[in-house]
């Protein structure tokens, strides 16, 4: 049964759920109450500060970091307890990687991988390690960060997996190298068609490819929502207000970002732009422009947001 | 041809892409009967996700502009920046920008137009009037 | 859109193909360098026999040599490799124990398929020596009189003839895979394992020194017993022939090598299957945290 006709037939609008993923460390919370929905054939961005629980959550979608409470669901199949045909599913470039094949050559190495995967393809495996200008026949313990890592991305992409968890792919990558990869992504997205849940810290390359973002804040997810709702939801009021006026109560939790110039305050603010201008009006501020914003500045607005929390 | 995505913009990529096929209608580098890049090409070319290419593509089919040929391409079919309402159009959405950028900064619409005046003259040497009311 | 397909997982064939693939594929070099050191060796100690004039005789359980390639199997297989991560193997879409298993397995035929060579090596080498395979031989014991310390350097000791048991034939291997399994359970179960190794050694060590310097006698005995006790590691590594030998004079003067016990192969047995039992337990252990629920 293809993913398309499961999706339909079982109601699965998700390639990715989790319920309720929690993890301590010790004393310290690493994640709380995830609720993460990656919608098939999304491009789902997962934004948030290095220690944020990014690079946690997609070992868990990997099977490979226990989760203390909650479950994991990829297509539909339990990450836990059918781990293998959730992992057969997808392409997975770790954060680091330190396994004991290093001492195979390129060549030798991908050998050696692609059987694991029924529906790898050689020549597709070809032309990106041509296009990567990988050495085949040097000794992985030889490759530099940045080598491992167009390695991992071919691994990742050779099998043409309906799911890709990319965990901060380009760091390491000269910028080059990046625009290639990111080129031959988009080129392997419109062969394939394929969900993509990645992390990164560089927002602005993923900018025009992102259609879905979720932004991690100390372990709880505080945002997630599709690039058409972030535009509606964060926008920017400048307001001109009477002397002594605050910011009414009700907005708390929804200011991501602050300035102000002599009279005029500008606020980014969480909410229907409707919605958000009638309750400013009532306490006594008047709203003189309301600007959207682009992806980038929307997603970094909700990011610094979530630090306040 | 050239189309450029302005990462500023807050407009969704796709009407971005729908607008710069149409500047390349008006400046004639695109025509009737001409090919569009497919979406593979337009979309690593941008590094823009190949759905959104695919949406600006329908979105120009529904407006008549583009044509899917089967297992051949997106085609443009008709030049409809040759009509003058089109034209119009255009001339409106650049003339709406225009005027918001003047009002960020507290420029008058008076003062704008003057000055659109000034620059043609000094450009072309010859003077436009404007007709007003 | 339609063409996506769910994924297969590879089947359990292909797996076991690959991991005994990649196995072969490491054991290259230091296959090449263990045949270049057996041709050198084989050279010296054949010339050394001739020259002296004593045969080599088949005793393939009187050295640890088989023990610590059980040891260094598991290091180099494993090596690089951080476990508990985002290791490679673990990322593959196999269940992670049969996974962890196929690759045990793959590494253990190598062992024993060098341990036949090692036999034939040893079998060949007794051959061009002139050696006996199943010879008798006359070992110096104490003197079993109460009243003589046994240790004491000119104690009264008699003859005996002894005949090893062929049934030892089968340490190299048993003594080998234990500690195989042993070394593979460290590996598979500890996040550090070399920092838990060497911490282990560390106690033991200073455990030792201690109830020696403070004569906890219990604690000295409990040592004794598990390195060279009747069940103890010597008995299941080298079938009880190693520990019990020590350097002693007989009353004429002459130094000899004589034995505490005759090694026995009930004792044999049961060592080796307590053992076995012991690494089977660590080694599940140690599985056991990589279980996927």
């Amino acid at each position: 049964m293809t993913i398309a006709q499961t999706a339909k037939s079982e109601n699965y609008i998700f390639a990715v759920s989790s319920n309720g993923l929690r993890k301590n460390y010790q004393s310290r919370t690493v994640l709380e109450e995830v609720d993460i929905r990656v919608p098939f054939q999304s491009f789902y961005v997962l934004m948030g500060e290095n220690g944020s629980g990014k690079t946690t959550i997609l070992k868990m979608l990997m099977n490979l970091e226990r989760a203390d409470n909650g479950s994991v669901e990829i297509f539909g199949c339990d990450s836990k307890f059918n781990a293998a045909q959730a992992r057969a599913q997808i392409g997975y470039v770790p954060h680091l990687a330190e396994h004991e094949y290093q001492w195979m050559t390129c060549r030798q190495f991908l050998k050696f991988v692609s059987p694991y995967y029924p529906s790898w393809d050689t020549d597709y495996c070809g032309q990106l390690a041509n296009a990567f200008s990988l050495q085949m026949d040097t000794s992985l313990t030889r490759f530099s960060t940045g080598e491992h890592r167009r390695l991992q991305l071919i691994t990742a992409l050779v099998h043409r997996p309906p799911l890709l968890l990319l965990d901060e792919p380009f760091e390491g990558l000269d910028p080059l190298i990046r625009r290639k990869v990111l080129r031959l992504l988009t080129q392997h997205l419109a062969d394939t068609p394929t969900t993509v849940l990645i992390t990164s810290n560089q927002i602005h390359e993923l900018e025009s490819l992102a259609d879905y973002i979720g932004i991690l804040g100390s372990g709880k997810l505080v945002a997630q929502m599709s690039r058409e709702k972030l535009h509606l939801l964060v926008r920017n009021y400048s307001i001109e207000t009477p002397q002594d006026w605050s910011l009414p109560e009700q907005f708390s939790g929804l200011v991501m970002k602050y300035s102000s110039l002599g009279r005029e305050q500008q606020f980014t603010l969480l909410g229907e732009e409707s919605d958000v201008i009638n309750r400013l009006s009532q306490s006594g501020a008047s709203v003189k422009d309301v600007q959207p914003l682009s992806f980038e500045d929307a997603s970094f607005a909700l990011l610094e947001g979530a630090k306040q929390i | 041809m050239a189309i450029k995505l302005n990462a500023a913009d807050s407009r969704p990529l796709y009407l971005q892409i729908i607008d710069e096929i149409r500047r390349a209608i008006i400046l004639g580098t695109l025509q009737e009967g001409d090919s569009l890049p497919s979406v593979r090409e337009l979309a690593s070319e941008l590094v823009v996700n190949p759905r959104t290419v695919s949406q600006a593509y329908k979105e120009l089919e529904i407006q008549g502009i583009a044509e899917v040929r089967r297992g051949q391409g997106t085609f443009v079919t008709r030049n409809v920046y040759s009509s003058l309402n089109d034209r119009i159009a255009v001339a409106k959405r650049i003339a709406k920008k225009a005027l918001a950028d003047a009002k960020s900064y507290g420029v008058s619409t008076e003062q704008l137009l003057i000055m659109i005046g000034e620059l043609t003259r000094e450009k072309t040497g010859s003077s436009i009037s404007i007709k007003t009311g | 859109m339609n063409r996506t397909q769910l994924h297969q997982t590879p089947s359990w064939k292909t797996v076991w193909t690959q991991q005994l693939q990649a196995t072969s594929l490491t054991m290259r070099s230091p296959v090449t360098i263990a045949l270049f050191a057996t041709v050198v060796g084989t050279l010296l100690i054949v010339t050394t026999a001739w020259r002296v004039g004593e045969p080599i005789q088949f005793h393939p359980e009187r050295t640890m040599f088989p023990s610590l390639i059980g040891l260094l199997l598991p290091l180099h297989f494993w090596r690089g490799g951080k476990q508990f991560g985002a290791n490679l193997l673990w990322t593959l879409p196999i269940n992670r124990i049969a996974h962890a298993l196929a690759k045990v397995l793959a590494g253990w035929i190598w062992l024993t398929v060098i341990l036949c060579l090692y036999f034939v090596w040893l079998a060949l080498l007794t051959f061009v020596t002139g050696g006996e395979f199943i010879a008798q031989e006359i070992i110096y014991l104490p003197f079993d009189f109460p009243g003589i310390q046994q240790d004491s350097p000119s104690a009264v000791v008699e003859q005996i003839a002894f005949t090893a048991p062929t049934i030892f034939w089968v340490t190299p291997f048993t003594a080998s895979s234990t500690v195989y399994l042993a070394a593979t359970a460290m590996l598979l179960g500890f996040k550090n394992p070399l920092r838990w190794s060497a911490g282990l050694i560390l106690i033991i060590v200073f455990l030792n020194l201690v109830s020696g310097a403070a004569q906890i006698d219990w604690l000295q005995t409990l040592f004794a017993n598990i390195f060279a006790g009747p069940i103890g590691l010597d008995t299941l590594l080298t079938a009880g022939t190693e520990a019990v030998q020590y350097s002693t004079h007989l009353p004429n003067g002459d130094q000899v090598i004589a034995w505490r016990k005759l090694p026995d192969p009930a004792k044999w047995l049961q060592a080796t299957g307590i053992w076995i039992v012991i690494a089977s337990a660590g080694f599940t252990l140690a599985l056991s945290r990589h279980r996927e629920s």
